[in-house]
């Protein structure tokens, strides 16, 4: 039995209070001056067919914030500006009508750059504000920003100390060393020490989170760097050891600012009881100021009796060789890299990873002649995000299909995360030389699972003999199912190490 | 930094995955251009400044060669000053900060340094390094910007010698090899054209980071070499087999004229499997020669002047020296 009761949890759920209060750096809205200034309305009457022309702030607006912005921006919360009563909202109006006009692009409020019409749309905990919601804010700034009748305004959210995490508080917590990095100091890459795991029976995880709580301890508040919001740039980490086995857990990748992975139903990933956090490559780079800083993960577990069916996939898809990037280009540059799948896949998630310079990055899916995109877009080496795939809707794809990865590349004196765009650059590890990856996750597929998801797929999306499934090429042939077996003798057939 | 030794092979899990092909731009052998790059900066005792600066050369065969010039020169100028690459920034007397003149095939990191006073932190130059070759002028921009700051780490970690970012206290304690050249330091060696020289070198080092690589086994069958030769090279960051070498190169000069004996392992990122380069997919460290002595013969064919340069690299960390050799035309 698949288990299914994982679902996405209420944005509502989200909900904030940084309970070491030392979260400075998570900051939604990098502010400045001269973008506030930048951002002020030019007074031109704006079209909108979704927002009603008499928008206010009490019936309109707090909805919105409420739902997006207060998991951060309210009375100790991570932002630097809370967005509750009108009074805190009015100064900041053109600033958020700036912001979340962004789109999908760097800077864009919430933090998300999943671009729209192209691709699969479908997915979990997608943090985008819709097209009528941002046309919405935009009316109101535009009409003069109306505070409207105060009977209208929604009951204020009651904020409790379990909501920091995106998921909601997890089943298990484990905090890695502080790390400190001064103001200034050279990028680093090493071993933290290991970190004992507090549990007495083997779990499932179908979720883990990882955020990053920091304090600046110097002086240099204006001092910024790349991804300077974050000093732990990146942690590849495992779990090892345990009673049960001397084996290994492989996780994702951590990345500065990046939101939590959730895995395939049908692939929980092994945490051991008695077996410790451990991680050879933290990378750790300078804020601008000295800060330090410890990494919380949160686990999320499957019910006790839970089993995976699914076969977790490791894979490499990018190119961290051929990098070349001219500086100074006005036009968006382009890198490339392929593969062929050697399994039935399921794509879970699609994780851009680039660096500096990155601005966009496209998947697209090569089944024989059918060339078709699964997902477009923007990229913030602020924010590293990955797009989670609603189940429903995460692309099927079958062994022989050629995935292709485009990555778009700003060295235009616009972008927002390059030291100095004139300068050439290439590949490396450094938060100012380049990567080109996707880190998302995967899960192989046996025939017979490939074609019952399939069937499954057209079933939950009730399709007729017109209708084309986005990432999915061989939904439409209405394979037969597999005829039934007798159950295999040796159990599920899960990797613990979530590699083939 | 306090923290425990634990040496995982978390990186490495990656190379177990499913596996890929990566191209992003056209393999051109011949025609392109090279990219002068702004590496870092690092400070010195004195409180001066070392600017770091290498290349890419978009050719994987031709050795571009551009003499000190117009076309390959330095200068210190007001930060934006040399931004209009029709503007020209031209002194002789500057010009020359020990660049390279012969540019190697594809990406050379970390290859010279030029010294600027303390002073250069107070103020709004930056020193620029032009260079004009394929049909196009290219800029790299040294400053002191924070981002740059570079150490013997970051060397490791960004030409590969660190895998996707893993260290332990040994590795981050790895010091460079050192050479102690039997032959030229300090002198210039005169020699006639089709005549050669030795060139020997002592070359000892601290054993870190672990040797990498593998050969085959001498007993491997023909079907057991040829499957290891179908497994596909996989990598998506920058990597790099570690070993002690010891390679000449021609620094300044001609390259053409120029043969070397044995065969040199090339210092540049040749990332194409089995090719002679730490970074190349199956490429096996050489063995230490007998009193780690390492001797090489090079000849040459052509009047002119020539730089060679000799580098130990360890993987992580590496030495250079240099040699200046005179060659005259043949006795008529």
């Amino acid at each position: 039995m698949r288990s299914r009761e994982m679902g996405a949890p209420a944005r509502m759920r989200a909900v904030v209070a940084a309970s070491s209060g030392v979260l400075a750096l998570l900051v939604p809205l990098l502010l400045s001056a001269q973008l506030l200034a930048s951002a002020a309305p030019a007074g031109s009457s704006r079209a909108s067919s979704a927002a009603p022309a008499d928008v206010t702030f009490s019936r309109d607006i707090a909805p919105i914030l409420q739902e997006n912005c207060q998991v951060c921006h309210r009375p100790n919360g991570v932002a630097p500006m809370a967005l509750v009563t009108y009074d805190q909202v009015r100064p900041w109006a053109p600033l958020i009508q700036h912001r979340t006009g962004l789109k999908d692009r760097a800077g864009v409020m919430p933090p998300y750059y999943l671009e729209r019409g192209i691709g699969i749309q479908q997915m979990q905990n997608d943090e985008r504000l819709t097209v009528e919601e941002i046309e919405m804010i935009a009316t109101w700034v535009e009409a003069g920003a109306p505070e409207g009748d105060l009977a209208d305004l929604p009951a204020p959210i009651e904020w409790d100390d379990s909501g920091a995490w995106r998921l909601g508080e997890p089943d298990l917590i484990v905090n890695t060393q502080e790390f400190f990095v001064e103001a200034g100091a050279p990028d680093w890459w090493g071993d933290m020490e290991s970190v004992d795991i507090p549990m007495e029976g083997d779990r499932y995880v179908r979720a883990v989170a990882i955020r990053e709580v920091n304090t600046v301890v110097g002086d240099a508040a204006n001092e910024t760097s790349v991804g300077g919001r974050w000093i732990v740039h990146h942690m590849i980490w495992t779990t090892v050891g345990g009673d049960s086995s001397s084996g290994l857990t492989a996780w994702p990748v951590h990345e500065l600012g990046r939101n939590p992975d959730i895995f395939a139903p049908e692939a929980g990933r092994l945490l051991r009881a008695g077996s410790r956090v451990t991680s050879n490559s933290v990378h750790l780079h300078s804020s601008g100021r000295d800060t330090r800083a410890h990494l919380e993960i949160g686990f999320y577990f499957h019910p006790p009796d839970y089993q995976p069916e699914y076969r977790s996939l490791g894979f490499e898809l990018g190119d961290g060789v051929n990098i070349d990037i001219r500086g100074g280009e006005e036009n968006l540059q382009e890198l490339h890299a392929y593969q062929v799948l050697e399994n039935h896949t399921k794509i879970v998630s699609f994780e851009p990873h680039l660096h500096g310079p990155g601005y966009r990055m496209c998947l697209e899916a090569i089944w024989g002649m059918q060339i078709e995109t699964l997902n477009c877009s923007g990229y913030d080496h602020n924010w590293v995000k990955q797009y989670v795939y609603d189940d429903e809707n995460a692309p099927l794809l079958p062994a022989g299909t050629v995935l292709h990865l485009v990555g778009y590349m700003d060295m235009s004196e616009d972008s927002p995360n390059v030291p100095d765009p004139r300068n050439w650059q290439g590949s490396g590890n450094r938060s100012i030389t380049n990567m080109f990856i996707d880190l998302g996750s995967r899960v192989a597929l046996t025939d017979e699972q490939f074609v019952e998801e399939m069937a499954r797929r057209r079933e939950v999306h009730q399709v007729s003999v017109n209708d084309h499934i986005v990432g999915c090429p061989l939904c439409m042939a209405n394979l037969p199912p597999f005829p039934a077996e007798e159950p295999a003798a040796d159990g599920p057939t899960n990797n613990d190490n979530g590699q083939p | 930094m306090k923290a425990r030794s634990i040496l995982l092979l978390t990186t490495s899990l990656l190379l177990l995955a499913e596996g890929g092909i990566a191209q992003s731009r056209p393999s051109f052998d011949f025609g392109q251009g090279v990219s002068p790059a702004f590496e870092g900066w690092e400070e010195n005792e004195d409180g001066s400044f070392n600017i770091v600066f290498g290349y890419m050369n978009r050719n994987w065969e031709e050795k571009v060669q551009v003499p000190v010039g117009p076309s390959n020169y330095f200068a210190l100028v007001d930060h934006g000053a040399l931004n209009d690459s029709e503007v020209s920034g031209y002194d002789a007397n500057r010009a020359d900060q020990g660049q390279p003149t012969v540019f190697l095939p594809r990406r050379n990191r970390f290859i010279f340094k030029v010294r600027v006073p303390a002073s250069f932190a107070e103020g709004s130059q930056e020193l620029v390094w032009t260079l004009e070759s394929g049909g196009s002028l290219e800029r790299a921009y040294g400053s002191l910007a924070r981002d740059y700051r570079i150490d013997n780490m970051i060397i490791m970690s960004e030409t590969g010698a660190l895998g996707a970012g893993s260290s332990n206290e040994q590795v981050r304690a790895n010091t460079p090899p050192v050479i102690e050249l039997e032959t030229g330091i300090d002198q210039v060696l005169t020699v006639r054209t089709g005549e050669s020289v030795t060139l020997a070198a002592r070359v000892t080092d601290d054993g870190v980071p672990r040797r990498g690589g593998s050969a085959p086994s001498p007993t491997a069958t023909p079907e057991q070499l040829l499957n290891r030769a179908l497994n596909p090279p996989r990598r998506i960051t920058v990597g790099k087999v570690n070993g002690l070498y010891f390679s000449w190169y021609v620094y300044r000069g001609q390259a053409g004229p120029v043969s070397f004996d044995p065969p040199q392992v090339k210092t540049w990122e040749d990332t194409r499997a089995f090719a002679n380069s730490p970074w190349a997919p199956f490429w096996v460290p050489p063995a230490a020669p007998e009193g780690d002595r390492w001797v090489t013969i090079a000849t040459f064919n052509e009047p002119g002047t020539y730089i060679l340069r000799g580098r130990a690299d360890d993987g992580g960390l590496f030495s250079d020296v240099e040699v200046t050799v005179q060659v005259t035309g043949p006795v008529l």
